[in-house]
């Protein structure tokens, strides 16, 4: 697939938000108090602007695509890099996982799992340090926000809280 | 001049007082170059404290955490892409790809000595000007806030130097999500989707640390083995004479708008530094090269961030109004002690207001001392590899956004806006464009409304008022000049021939 499908793709999908998000707008319920500037005035002129400008762009990726396609291939063939997408995602994937262990499982037990994992995935620094690197991080952090600044961390749920609750 | 030969023989004359600026400008860089935490947390943290202290030596403490934390968030918005405190998003545009470009200290060296001389600007502005800048602060009525916003929110066609539309299209986005919550006129609750937690808006922490910080670390996993390498240039210099002499302008510029924003109230040092980065790449001969890492992209809003932190004091100070969220939270400290700021607080508690004065200028001139020594520890941090760097980044970024309401929602909303910056990224949407919409939306919302009200729906009385059309004016040739400038650059590459576009 081209940049060209994915920009338009990506634009055409903007317009399509922006007409959604203005149709909802027509929706809000409206006052006669404040006739002329109601709860839709401000997002009717944004998301009304932005289905307008997104829509050129999306045009626009439109037209270079056709002339991208009537071009030699050589020239025309512009592949996005499905590698950096993939480690892209992965690492997302990993910090949505982290985000709701963060939640359930505590700060403390969940940084030091998130670390290792994120750590081994990016190819570089020593093994050995990775592993130190992780709890240690995790326990100076711990201290600082919690007995240093007194700011709450999360403790988690169940047998994870009462865990949490020994330590801070 | 007896009040200030009386505070600053006060100031003098106690090793604690001195000891409390030096204590406090350290305390604020560390807080406003931590992710979340922000100089508010900063000044918060220390009000239980100020009990113990005479007041003059209270706001001592506060006014210099309020400097700190200022320029504290540019370093790790230099280093990291992840701004430290919502003033120093700004700085992240141009600050990162100069660091990303091994030229990290230099953009430190620029951060510190903007933020020193706008600090400097802004408080003598405060020592000197504070009634009459009162008064014109009261002059601003709600059409002069909104085309105040738009003077801002024009620049989105100038900035990138990409597209226009695409540029446009990304501070739309941003107007677009300012509108989540309530209605500020009606109280109407606008797309939340039925989640309660939406009514407050989203807020700004999340949105720059997700759009930043998370979506900078997905990218650069992204780019695997080419980003893994350390950097080891590190040495922070401040600039020379002459390329100070090169951004005497922009210093300028900024310094005086930040002075004027800050003083009207509730406007604050982001929208300063943002409208002063508007202004700069208005300015500019290049418009074009802005986010590629250019210094006046670094000088404008640090100078204007920093000279709003003394513009805001002066609506605290004069009229007893906070000009930010950081003064509003100072005024709490000063309740505690019992001072009621106002008119009468400038005549009858003259050694507190000039304590103040002198100690927020000691505070600017120590920030230069401490500032190369901080940024010099902080930057060490790019010699280490980023399986290190990355990881603890997501962490403290998580860290940070929990301890501002200790809900998970806020995180939420920073990954949310992590996809989102990575989106505007790879398809060549400028963050700048996307921020500046955010920041300037509400404002420009709230005030356009309040105004038409307030003139009876009539447009041509609204846009009247002679600031207001100053600024509208402004905006409308900011808005062909940038439109141009995309025209002038087309036809320079049609010029050029097809070997430039695939140089492009």
């Amino acid at each position: 697939m081209s940049k060209n499908v994915i920009e338009f793709s990506f634009a055409f999908g903007l317009c399509a938000i922006s007409v959604w998000f203005w149709l909802i707008a027509d929706g809000f319920p409206v006052s006669p108090r404040y006739e002329g500037i109601d709860t839709d005035f401000w997002p009717k002129i944004t998301f009304g602007l932005m289905a307008v400008a997104s829509g050129l762009v999306a045009l626009g990726s439109l037209r270079d695509w056709l002339a991208a396609r009537r071009a030699p291939a050589s020239t025309s063939v512009n592949p996005a890099d499905w590698g950096a997408i993939g480690r892209m995602v992965a690492m997302g994937l990993l910090v949505l996982v982290y985000f709701i262990a963060f939640g359930k499982v505590g700060f403390l037990l969940s940084t030091v799992i998130f670390l290792w994992a994120a750590s081994a995935m990016i190819p570089s620094g020593k093994f050995w340090i990775k592993v130190v690197f992780a709890p240690v991080f995790t326990i100076l952090l711990t201290l600082l926000f919690s007995y240093g600044l007194s700011l709450p961390l999360p403790r988690g749920v169940g047998p994870f809280y009462d865990f949490s609750l020994l330590l801070y | 001049m007896a009040e200030y030969l009386d505070a600053l023989t006060y100031i003098v004359s106690s090793p604690t007082n001195l000891f409390f600026i030096v204590f406090s400008v350290i305390w604020g860089i560390a807080f406003g170059s931590v992710p979340g935490l922000t100089g508010i947390v900063g000044v918060a943290l220390l009000i239980p404290f100020t009990y113990a202290f005479e007041s003059e030596q209270s706001l001592l403490l506060l006014g210099g955490v309020y400097v700190g934390a200022t320029f504290g968030g540019s370093i790790s918005a230099i280093l990291f892409n992840t701004p430290g405190s919502p003033e120093a998003a700004c700085t992240a545009l141009d600050g990162y790809p100069m660091a990303k470009r091994g030229e990290a200290g230099k953009a430190l060296g620029i951060a510190l000595a903007s933020s020193a001389i706008g600090g400097i600007f802004g408080t003598l502005v405060l020592m000197l000007l504070a009634p009459p800048m009162a008064q014109l602060a009261l002059e601003f009525g709600p059409p002069e806030y909104f085309a105040l916003a738009v003077l801002g929110i024009s620049a989105i066609a100038s900035i990138g130097g990409g597209s226009v539309l695409k540029g446009l299209t990304a501070g739309l986005i941003g107007l677009g999500i300012a509108t989540v919550g309530l209605d500020p006129i009606t109280g109407m609750g606008r797309y939340t989707f039925g989640n309660n937690m939406l009514l407050t808006g989203i807020s700004f922490v999340p949105v720059i640390i997700g759009t930043f910080a998370l979506a900078e670390v997905l990218t650069r996993v992204g780019e695997g083995n080419k980003s893994s390498t350390a950097i080891t240039d590190v040495s922070t210099k401040l600039p020379s004479r002459k390329e100070m002499k090169d951004s005497t302008g922009t210093l300028a510029r900024s310094s005086v708008i930040g002075a004027i924003i800050g003083a009207l109230p509730g406007v604050g040092a982001t929208t300063a530094s943002f409208i002063s980065y508007s202004e700069a790449v208005r300015w500019s001969r290049h418009p074009e090269k802005f986010g590629t890492g250019v210094p006046e992209g670094i000088a404008a809003p640090e100078s204007a961030n920093n000279s709003a932190v003394g513009g805001s004091m002066i609506p605290l100070l004069a009229l007893g109004i906070p000009g930010s969220a950081t003064t509003a939270v100072m005024l709490g400290g000063l309740t505690v002690h019992g001072i009621i700021p106002g008119p009468l607080l400038m005549e009858q508690n003259t050694r507190l207001v000039y304590s103040v004065f002198i100690a927020m200028m000691l505070a600017n001139v120590l920030m230069l001392a401490f500032g190369v020594r901080a940024a010099r520890y902080f930057a060490l941090i790019l010699t280490v590899p980023y399986a290190y760097v990355g990881p603890a980044i997501i962490v403290m970024c998580m860290t940070g956004v929990y301890g501002l309401n200790g809900n998970m929602v806020d995180i939420g909303v920073m990954l949310a806006f992590g996809v989102v910056g990575v989106l505007l990224r790879v398809m060549k949407y400028p963050v700048a464009s996307f921020i500046i919409g955010l920041v300037l939306g509400p404002i420009a919302e709230k005030s356009l409304r309040q105004g038409l009200m307030i003139a009876d729906h009539s447009y041509l009385e609204f846009a009247a008022r002679p600031i207001t059309a100053t600024l509208l004016l402004l905006s409308l040739a900011s808005l062909l000049y940038g439109f141009y400038g995309q025209y002038k650059l087309a036809r320079d590459r049609r010029k050029d021939g097809p070997l430039a576009d695939t140089a492009d």
